[in-house]
């Protein structure tokens, strides 16, 4: 009989635990903060693009503007759409334009100050899927172009042993690596927002970059003769509004900047310090 | 159930003008089906989508030409300037000012050329506009290159210029002390 009983006095324990926090927060008085948000349905085609205001309770929410859409959209407004997923700001598809920065809003903080709003738009110059989700079709298209895999030539037989690689190349590959492809520096380049469709933009050069780099990667000159065109690269006037907007703290100018140096030789790939396969 | 590419290319019939390639996450999903029973549904969630992805054609009409030396030259005119302007200034000599004029035009034609790039854009303005810019661009660089010149052979030369310019006021102010 006690295994029965156990769990269930147990859950009312943490119910009446959670009751009292709850109250606390309650009867606390409501900051109430005005969140403007993009809308638009593709549905209703003939209705332009409209900015609509929803009042959370920041008592009640949690600390993150992603905290605040999820409970617009539990509470408030069911309709309202956007891309979330791991919430912890490493899945990257809750990129969006907030108070006029592209970033992550599951990582960003909401302004405290209930007297101004906050305004959530879409990534700029996108097409819109639907409220706030943009098309990326265009993005990983270009990311697919720059054949984002590690390509190595002259090992005959694959998948017996590991291509090695020393401590010291595995570095530079740090600041590149970790990107995680939410587009919000692509979409905050005027460049892109102009010749997107020619121009391969920054998030998508990094890769580029991060590949060429890469110390077990045979293929560099074939990547680089892919790139020495006027749209891929040299699009790029040095504006580095994605270095600015990065919200992983990335450096994708830097990273055009070093390809450009590959292309007109100024620098080049270092030798491997160890040969790939032994 | 393989499908070869070419199957996959006819579900598309729809609306061609939508993914022209397999570049929807979606298009995965008829891999384990039969393409005809997924048809119905995957078109109409994909025409829903108000977005046209030409990039591949797009990407395949840019990815040739060379620009990795003219970028070298516009590097090498920019950086010349850290040298050039303070020795035109310093010498004044004929020689140095010729150089400075084909490098100054060469580096506001080039700054131009990608203004008009960025916003005169043929997907924008229509195919003629960006023609004309092209061509006014041009004009304007020659008429500005003659014009450098006339100051260096018939007039007191750039540099002269800049200090006649740079004077004015100056007897105004000696007046004053005076």
């Amino acid at each position: 009989m006690m295994v029965g009983i156990t769990p269930y006095t147990c859950r009312n324990a943490l119910r009446q635990i959670r009751s009292l926090h709850t109250a606390a927060v309650q009867n606390a008085e409501a900051r109430l903060k005005t969140f403007s948000i993009y809308r638009w349905n593709p549905d209703k085609p003939d209705e332009k693009p409209y900015m609509q205001k929803y009042k959370v309770d920041l008592n009640t929410c949690g600390p993150m503007v992603l905290d605040a859409l999820i409970k617009i959209k539990n509470e408030v407004d069911p309709t309202l759409t956007f891309r979330r997923s791991c919430r912890e700001g490493i899945c990257g598809s809750c990129a969006m334009n907030i108070q006029g920065t592209n970033t992550l809003a599951c990582i960003s903080k909401i302004d405290k100050n209930t007297s101004s709003s906050c305004d959530i738009y879409p990534l700029p110059h996108m097409y819109i899927v639907k409220d706030l989700v943009p098309d990326l079709n265009n993005f990983y298209e270009q990311y697919r172009s720059i054949q984002p895999w590690l390509q190595h030539k002259g090992i005959k037989k694959v998948g017996n042993q590991q291509y090695l690689q020393s401590v010291e190349d595995r570095k530079k590959l740090d600041g590149l690596y970790e990107c995680i492809l939410c587009a919000c520096c692509s979409t905050s380049c005027p460049s892109y927002w102009w010749n997107g469709d020619k121009y391969l933009g920054p998030a998508v050069l990094m890769q580029a970059y991060r590949w060429i780099i890469d110390s077990r990667d045979t293929q560099t000159n074939e990547r680089l003769e892919k790139l020495k065109d006027p749209f891929s690269v040299y699009r790029c006037h040095t504006i580095m509004n994605c270095t600015r907007t990065c919200p992983k703290g990335l450096n994708p100018g830097k990273a055009i900047a070093e390809i450009k140096k590959l292309l007109a030789n100024i620098s080049q790939k270092p030798q491997a310090e160890l040969p790939a396969s032994p | 159930m393989l499908i070869k590419p070419g199957s996959l290319l006819q579900t598309y019939r729809c609306n061609p003008m939508h993914f022209p390639k397999s570049t929807s996450s979606l298009t995965n999903l008829n891999r384990s089906t039969t393409p005809n029973a997924s048809n119905y549904t995957k078109c109409r969630v994909l025409s829903k989508l108000p977005v046209q992805s030409t990039v591949s054609v797009t990407r395949a009409a840019s990815t040739h030409g060379d620009h990795v030396r003219l970028w070298l030259m516009e590097r090498i005119v920019s950086a010349s300037f850290l040298s050039l302007v303070p020795a035109a200034l310093l010498f004044e000599s004929k020689f140095i000012e010729i150089i400075l004029a084909a490098a100054i035009v060469m580096h506001t034609h080039w700054g131009l050329e990608a203004i008009v790039i960025d916003y005169v854009r043929p997907a924008v303005v229509g195919p003629v506009a960006p023609k004309i810019a092209f061509l006014m661009l041009n004009l304007l660089s020659i008429a500005t290159l003659a014009g450098l010149f006339v100051l260096i052979y018939n007039g007191p030369g750039i540099v002269n210029i800049i200090k006649q310019g740079w004077a004015i006021g100056k007897d105004k102010e000696k007046q004053r002390s005076n």
